[in-house]
């Protein structure tokens, strides 16, 4: 542990020498809970890297040319135990910026996943009729607000307003708002009681409907769709601060 | 707390209807603002959606936009969206509206509009 107000967890990177590398080094240095202690190329080096520094997460790619089978990790496992190991497999990140960023988003979550303890958590229950859609707004804006995150609020109202609208407009009854956020990833989860999936249709300029999916599929680094074992369902959007939109 | 809600203005301005958006546009507000330009589309055959001082719009808002659009093409008048915000751009181009709706004005032009009859 260190100094109780910056507390900082140290990475080990393990990449090739590429672009993408590059510009994963580039965003968890950038992170003020993140400290990287140090970038090697091959898995010999991360072996003997992890032995010196005893790093809290050693994040590597699968994809080295050199890494064999699962002697690596039991390597690290020997000589640093406390060493958390994140794979990931960099060939499967879309090349673009928001695929870039929604690897990068993801991989920040779970690198911090277990070091910061208390989520942050709020509940409201959503009438079903379409004034629970700004309801719902004011709501996420007073508790991100509450939370200091409010230069997340146009992009959280945007995505509660389109959770909820469908919500209401699809599913009989009430729903029910969830808003957590945890390591620095603000969720938004909708429940309601209806069987009935998301359904991302097709989108041309003309048509009048079938928007706000692929807004919510924009505006947010990963959502879905979750199967309550009650028959209901809980659609749900992340958002993370650096996806702070104007 | 009551949800805040949406208020238009419609001014005849240089022949062009001009409706002025103030507030939230939504579920619970679209179907009236859907209203309120098709009644617009009435006195002009040129519309003018102005939404500098909209607070917010989603899907919803955006199909009510897409509809009253469609109409005024449909009876061969137009409707632009006027000083949309970057957030708004953000979400036409998401949407693949950004040139359905918006028509960028080249700074002269914007000037014109001010002073001059449009047809």
């Amino acid at each position: 542990m260190t100094d109780a107000a910056a507390p900082s967890t140290s990475v080990l990177l393990v990449h090739a020498a590429d672009a993408q590398s590059a510009t994963l080094r580039n965003a968890l240095s950038a992170r003020p809970e993140l400290d990287v202690v140090d970038e090697v190329l091959t898995t010999r080096e991360a072996i003997a890297a992890a032995e010196r520094l005893q790093p809290r997460v050693l994040v590597m790619d699968v994809g080295l040319d050199d890494l064999v089978g699962q002697g690596v990790l039991r390597s690290v496992r020997r000589v640093a135990p406390d060493t958390r190991v994140v794979l990931h497999a960099k060939t499967t990140v879309v090349d673009d910026r928001t695929g870039i960023r929604l690897w990068i988003a993801q991989l920040v979550g779970v690198i911090l996943d277990p070091v910061r303890p208390a989520a942050l958590a709020a509940r409201l229950e959503v009438p079903g009729e379409p004034l629970g859609v700004p309801m719902a707004r004011t709501f996420v804006s007073e508790v991100l607000d509450q939370w200091d995150l409010d230069g997340l609020v146009p992009a959280a109202g945007l995505l509660v307003s389109e959770l909820v609208a469908n919500a209401v407009q699809h599913v009989p009854g009430p729903c029910a708002l969830e808003l957590t956020c945890r390591a620095d990833v603000l969720r938004i989860a909708v429940s309601d009681s209806g069987p009935g999936m998301p359904d991302l249709r097709v989108m041309t300029p003309s048509s009048e409907r079938g928007r706000g999916l692929h807004i919510v599929s924009a505006f947010a680094t990963t959502w879905g769709v979750d199967q309550l074992p009650d028959g209901h369902k809980k659609v749900w959007a992340e958002l993370d601060p650096a996806e702070v939109h104007p | 707390m009551e949800p805040v809600s949406l208020v238009t203005r419609t001014d005849i301005v240089d022949g062009s209807a001009v409706v002025s958006v103030t507030g939230d546009v939504d579920l619970v507000s679209a179907a009236h603002l859907r209203t309120v330009l098709e009644d617009a589309l009435e006195l002009s055959s040129h519309l003018i959606v102005d939404v500098a001082e909209m607070t917010f719009i989603d899907s919803s808002g955006l199909s009510a936009l897409v509809h009253v659009h469609r109409q005024a093409a449909d009876r061969g008048a137009r409707m632009t969206v006027r000083h949309p915000s970057p957030m708004l751009m953000r979400l036409l181009s998401i949407t693949r509206l950004a040139t359905v709706l918006v028509v960028h004005d080249g700074e002269p032009q914007a000037d014109d509009r001010r002073g001059r009859a449009e047809h």
